[in-house]
Order: C-alpha cells, then sequence, then structure tokens
C-alpha cells in the first residue's frame, strides 16, 4: 500500500492519541496541602536594595555636593545661614582640598549607583512576578 | 469561553475561596506533569516539580495580569521551574539551539510515499518522538496536542516566534528522515 501521508497530521494524530501523562493519585489532595500550607506561612519578599540604603546612598549624594561647593566657597554674605553651614563642613574635613575632578566622579557615579539602583529594583520585581 | 471560565475562578481563589484552586489544579494537572516529565525524564521529580509548580502559581496569582492567558502563563511557570531544578540537579546550563536565519518554505507541508502500514508508522515516531530532545518534546505537546499558537509557545519557551518555527520545521524534518531510514530498513528486511 502506497501512499502520501502528511508528517504534521502523522504527529498530530500520534500525540493526541498517546495522550498526556497523568500524575498519581492523591496529586490534588497533596497540591491543596501545600498550597494551605503555604498560605498560613506566606512567602516575605524583601527588596533588592532596602529603603534605609537608598536613604544612606542619597544622603553620601548630597554630602559630596556640598564638599564640591564647600572646598572653594567664596562667601558673599547674602545667606548666612549657609555660610554657616559650610563653614562647620570645612571645619570638619579640617581644610582638606579635594580636587574638583574627584568631587564630579565620586558624585556622578554615587548618582548613577542610585538610579541603577531603582531601575534594577523595578526590573527584578517584574522578572520574578 | 475556557479563559473566561480560569478568570472567573482566578477571582473566586483571590476573593479567598481556597477550594476554588482545586478547580484549575485538576484542569491544568496531566499537561503541568506531562511538560514536567519531558523536561526532567523522570516521574517522581516531575510529580514533585509539578506540586511546587501549583504552589508557586497559588503564591503569585494577584501577580497575574491576564496579558497573556492563565494556561500560557502557568505552562511558562512550569518549563522554568524544571528547567531550574534540572539545573540543581544535574549542574548543567540549559541551553535552546536556533538559527538565526530563516529557512526556504518553513512551513511547506512534507510529504512521503509510504509503502508500509500506517500503524507501523505511527509506533515508528512514536519511538522517535521520544528520543528527541526534551525542548523538542515539550514543542511537540504544546502545538500538537494543545494546540497552542506559535506566540504563546515562544511565550513559554522563551525565545522568538519565529524560532519557534524554525524549531518545528528541523523537528519534522528529523522524524521525515527517521521515518524515511526505517521504512527503507523494513523494506529490505520484508523483501
Amino acid at each position: 500500500m502506497s501512499h502520501k501521508i502528511n508528517i504534521d497530521d502523522l504527529i498530530k494524530n500520534m500525540v493526541k492519541e498517546d495522550g498526556l501523562e497523568t500524575p498519581p493519585d492523591g496529586f490534588l489532595n497533596k497540591v491543596m496541602s501545600s498550597v494551605v500550607a503555604a498560605n498560613e506561612n506566606p512567602v516575605a519578599y524583601k527588596p533588592l536594595i532596602s529603603k534605609y540604603i537608598l536613604a544612606a546612598i542619597f544622603s553620601g549624594v548630597v554630602l559630596i555636593v556640598f564638599f564640591i561647593f564647600g572646598s572653594g566657597y567664596q562667601s558673599k554674605g547674602n545667606y548666612p545661614y549657609l555660610e554657616n553651614l559650610l563653614n562647620g563642613i570645612q571645619a570638619f574635613h579640617f581644610n582638606l582640598e579635594i580636587p574638583a575632578y574627584i568631587s564630579y566622579i565620586v558624585s556622578s557615579a554615587l548618582i548613577m549607583l542610585m538610579i541603577q539602583a531603582v531601575l534594577i529594583s523595578g526590573l527584578y520585581k517584574k522578572m520574578h512576578r | 469561553m475556557e479563559n473566561k471560565t480560569d478568570t472567573i475562578y482566578i477571582h473566586r481563589i483571590l476573593s479567598g475561596d481556597k477550594g476554588a484552586f482545586a478547580y484549575l489544579v485538576e484542569k491544568y494537572q496531566d499537561m503541568v506533569y506531562t511538560l514536567a516529565c519531558k523536561i526532567l525524564g523522570n516521574k517522581e521529580d516531575a510529580e514533585d516539580a509539578a506540586q511546587e509548580v501549583f504552589v508557586k502559581c497559588y503564591r503569585a496569582l494577584k501577580n497575574y495580569n491576564g496579558h497573556a492567558s492563565f494556561s500560557t502563563w502557568l505552562y511558562k511557570i512550569t518549563y522554568n521551574h524544571a528547567l531550574d531544578i534540572l539545573k540543581k540537579n544535574t549542574g548543567k546550563r540549559h541551553t535552546i539551539e536556533w538559527k538565526s536565519e530563516l529557512e526556504p518554505d518553513m512551513m511547506q507541508h512534507q510529504y512521503f510515499d509510504e509503502k508500509i502500514d500506517l500503524k507501523e508508522i505511527q509506533l515508528l515516531l512514536k519511538e522517535a518522538i521520544h528520543h528527541l530532545s526534551s525542548d523538542d518534546q515539550v514543542i511537540i505537546t504544546l502545538y500538537y496536542y494543545e494546540d497552542l499558537p506559535l506566540r504563546d509557545i515562544a511565550e513559554i519557551i522563551g525565545i522568538r516566534e519565529n524560532n519557534v518555527k524554525i524549531k518545528l520545521y528541523r523537528i519534522r524534518s528529523k522524524l521525515m528522515e527517521l521515518l524515511k531510514s526505517k521504512n527503507e530498513i523494513i523494506s529490505i528486511l520484508n523483501l
């Protein structure tokens, strides 16, 4: 007997006839018991980067920005409170002169890190939805 | 229609009716278990994996946004979870082979002349399918048994739709070659 056979139909018929595997008896009960147990002990997901670390990074950026303006600040006499703050910061770092380019690099790196932390955190949440 | 029924049960589950989840488990347990078997290659591991998949699904149900059908979403969890277990057990990274360029006439139906009994061909085909890679078997099950569109299969396995098309073509070609070579052997033996 010779005839043309469509491989697609052949595979489909074979797969449909073969059917699916069936899990063993009691599978449904096991799953429902696990689900009930899971409901009683929910998994607490921690954020990738905690709020405190993000706040610390942000504070660090703010401090660095202050140092940048503090190291070479020229008093104009119009903002006394700001002058006091900057004088205080200058006193704190004992007149240590940080080159401007290093301050720019460090502050840029910290800002970039903060942005990436927020983006990566969002991506992580999306991936593990 | 199927999607609407699933959506109704999902709403009930999210409202606190845990028993409604049993409906979804009963409906999809065979396919989830089958996919796990195909990837893990052993029934004990597949049973544990299938159980864990349903628990994962239950926990993640509040994040199900309805963009894909529930079955596609569930099968994707199954596929990824089974691969995680496989990686843990064997320590090997799972890679999917695919060609980057499109071959001509990808959806052309393939015919061949057969001089042997159709039942014998089906037996040969069954044996041949069991020797395919786990990914190929998963694609065959999703495409031919579940009648899922290529887009959904691509979503489940995590490759592009075009690559699913290429893989299906290669699977058909592989099976064709195998049947043809078996047929030649049988013809020789029957002389």
